[in-house]
């Protein structure tokens, strides 16, 4: 009995030794995660201006102010013509367009001087009527990436969509 | 002596074979664990679905090939399991590829145009009523055909109906299909509550229904914390 009660308290008190030299390692671990979702992080920065060096880079974005009077469906992206990408909205993505949130259509690389841009944005207006609008604008690559907006806004003063494609 | 040799070489044989077999891959179902590759596809109903917005169900992705006929029976298959299972979160995405556009005046009779095609053709109608047709037919002839069907007529030889409950989608570019990997043959992808692909199925004849019942049964009985 005295024996099996020794045994117990040999393991016990190993166990307890082995925690606590379990918690330096265990710090270290965190360590070690922290440090490596840095280095996860400034990878995929460097990855992004690798690929998408400022000289040549081209973004553009959407956006969605109330929404109310336009249920987006697809947007079709072309630079000089040429089809960049085309997106299909779900009714869970246009819901986070409405309240607030800003997608990344596009980014890619173009070369330096005037591009035109257009966006053909087809949807349902209020009445369920089917909406294709297609808006252009021509824009001069710099030295700086170019950022655009592609914006859809509701005009209560016709009770419809407005579309607009401005620099950021 | 021969017997040995005799056995010997039936044994080489026996070897080959399973070789070629697997090289061919003619086993029913192999077990992927990579996330499935996630797409946005326009369904006949008009709705955009969106396959990683579906996480938390079990989905099965089925592709359509319109020169699959016999992909009907298969169809009218997993639509009973679909319906036995769907209150269980269980989603069948039907995944329709673009035939070659050969596209019929309208004018033209209906058992005229079935002579030009040589392959079957596969017309599915989803219970909201709305017709789809592979490139080779034009709407008229669809409407036709779903019109007779209606009436209790049997389609043409060259045509397939079938009527789902389940979404149908249009991969009008096959860009689905390249990432899938698909060439031109029906395949099924069976997609777990988290999103990872988990069996793979090529058509094959109606006795692997019961495997992969199994295995989407055993896909809902996952339980996700």
């Amino acid at each position: 009995m005295k024996v099996k009660f020794a045994i117990a308290l040999l393991v016990l008190w190993s166990n307890i030794g082995q925690s606590e030299n379990l918690s330096p390692i265990n710090k270290e671990i965190q360590t070690l995660r922290e440090q490596v979702i840095s280095l996860n992080r400034d990878l995929q920065i460097l990855e992004q201006k690798l690929v998408y060096p400022s000289e040549t880079k081209v973004a553009v974005y959407v956006s969605m102010t109330i929404g109310d009077y336009f249920e987006l469906d697809a947007i079709e992206l072309k630079i000089d013509g040429v089809t960049q990408t085309s997106f299909l909205y779900t009714d869970k993505q246009n819901q986070a367009l409405r309240q607030g949130g800003i997608q990344r259509l596009f980014v890619g690389n173009i070369k330096r001087g005037m591009h035109d841009v257009t966006a053909v944005i087809r949807g349902k207006g209020v009445d369920n009527s089917e909406y294709i609008r297609a808006i252009s604008g021509r824009f001069g690559k710099m030295k700086n990436a170019l950022t655009l907006e592609l914006k859809i806004l509701d005009s209560s003063a016709v009770d419809q969509p407005v579309f607009n494609l401005v620099e950021f | 002596m021969n017997k040995s040799r005799i056995s010997y070489h039936v044994l080489v044989i026996l070897m080959m074979f399973t070789l070629v077999c697997c090289l061919h891959k003619i086993a029913y179902a192999t077990e992927l664990n990579s996330l499935a590759r996630d797409f946005t596809l326009k369904s006949v109903d008009d709705d955009n679905i969106r396959l990683h917005e579906l996480r938390g169900s079990v989905v099965v992705i089925k592709f359509l090939s319109h020169r699959c006929g016999s992909c009907v029976a298969s169809l009218t298959e997993l639509d009973q399991l679909y319906k036995k299972y769907k209150a269980q979160d269980f989603i069948v995405l039907g995944i329709q590829a673009p035939a070659p556009k050969v596209v019929l005046p309208a004018s033209e009779p209906v058992e005229k145009a079935n002579k030009n095609y040589n392959s079957n053709v596969v017309i599915l109608e989803t219970e909201s009523a709305t017709a789809i047709a592979s490139n080779r037919v034009t709407e008229d002839i669809v409407g036709q055909l779903i019109a007779s069907a209606k009436q209790g007529n049997t389609p043409p030889k060259h045509l397939s109906l079938a009527k789902v409950g389940f979404p149908i989608l249009l991969d009008k570019n096959s860009e689905v299909q390249k990432v899938y990997r698909i060439n031109d043959k029906p395949l099924m992808v069976l997609i777990d509550r988290f999103g990872y692909q988990r069996f793979l199925y090529q058509e094959q004849a109606s006795a692997q229904r019961d495997s992969y019942q199994l295995k989407i049964e055993s896909l809902l009985a996952q339980k996700v914390y």
